[in-house]
């Protein structure tokens, strides 16, 4: 996976460290961003192979932010995860609509997990 | 908790709690896997429990998540479904936790393996996962039933076990809000008091009914009655 570039969207910052050392760890080039409008100047400025999005973010609210991301591409979609807190059906449902590649609720990964259904995102 | 301030609260709660006891459940996992060094057994023994109960803990707040859910003015959805089936898959869950605590798993259903009715899928599965939960939780030795089973005009998911039972002054509190039997306590399993005032919630959102029978010591049994049609 050397080369592949994700973008971790993530307010907790302890969630957010341990995810970037295991993805660092998989040989994965990570950035981070806390806020939606850090994440939003970051995808402007670079490109991405793919992003983890937390849903509940302190400004803009995740569902939000997949939407500008689908809106701004034209013909490659990059592999958005949701990785939520949120596990009712009808927040599952609103994601894939939007256009999520896959949403995973928080509480049913372990870090070696979630490693891997990023992994399957690049083969 | 109608209030919707009261509502955004425990939301607020639990998503922090959620996230705090997952960055816990990774930070075991790795020190179980021998990702941040060695560990010796008895090392492994406690952080073997520590992780067990970092899950119990998170199965706890989506208990709360769902009395807060449940207790909402907003009627639910119903589709007609196979309810035999859905019992079927919150079963499969319970199977190793079943073996591990040495206890039968049985399952009751119609021959054809079909009781059709128009029910809430993912708030049934919670209820059957909250009747069976605490059926095993109380179990020390023989089995935990499920069945599903119909009349004509009602569907009817009842959940046995041979487990401690309910005292006489217990009965009249058990699906009260925070309340745990006094034996329930003294069998130091975690619990919130949440799971049957939830599934009682579930059962009148489907204009049906919860009922139980109990005796001391030989088991309990819980039956939801409700509605096929809406």
């Amino acid at each position: 996976m050397e080369g592949k570039k994700i973008l971790i969207i993530e307010d907790d910052t302890f969630l957010q460290g341990l995810a970037a050392n295991k993805l660092q760890s998989e040989g994965l080039e990570v950035n981070t961003a806390s806020t939606g409008e850090a994440a939003l100047t970051e995808l402007s400025n670079q490109t991405y192979d793919a992003i983890i999005l937390d849903l509940m973010l302190p400004d803009i609210s995740g569902f939000d932010i997949l939407k500008q991301i689908r809106e701004r591409e034209t013909n490659n979609k990059i592999p958005i995860l949701i990785f939520s807190n949120l596990s009712d059906d009808k927040d599952i449902k609103r994601g894939l609509e939007l256009g999520a590649t896959d949403y995973l609720v928080k509480a049913n990964f372990t870090l070696d997990e979630l490693a891997e259904k990023v992994m399957k995102v690049f083969k | 908790m109608n209030n919707p301030e009261q509502r955004d609260t425990i939301s607020i709660i639990a998503h922090e709690l959620r996230t705090s006891l997952l960055g816990a459940k990774w930070v075991l996992k790795m020190l179980l896997d021998g990702d941040l060094g060695e560990i010796n057994d008895k090392q492994k023994l406690f952080l073997e429990k520590t992780f067990k109960n970092n899950e119990k803990m998170v199965d706890l707040v989506t208990e709360l998540v769902e009395v807060g859910h449940s207790s909402e003015s907003k009627p639910l959805d119903f589709t007609e479904m196979n309810v035999v089936e859905v019992g079927k898959d919150v079963l499969e869950d319970f199977e190793a936790d079943a073996q591990n605590r040495g206890i039968s798993l049985e399952y009751t259903s119609p021959v054809d393996g079909i009781v059709l009715a128009e029910v809430n899928k993912n708030k049934i599965h919670s209820a059957i996962q909250e009747l069976l939960n605490n059926a095993l939780k109380y179990t020390e030795k023989g089995s935990v039933q499920l069945s599903v089973t119909e009349d004509n005009d009602n569907l009817f998911i009842r959940v046995t076990d041979s487990g401690i039972g309910i005292s006489e002054e217990d009965k009249a509190k058990i699906f009260e809000k925070f309340f745990r039997g006094s034996n329930a306590e003294a069998k130091e399993e975690i619990g919130s008091g949440l799971g049957l005032f939830a599934v009682e919630k579930i059962a009148e959102k489907h204009k049906g009914s919860v009922s139980f029978e109990s005796e001391l010591g030989k088991g309990s049994s819980f039956t939801m009655t409700l509605p096929k049609k809406h």
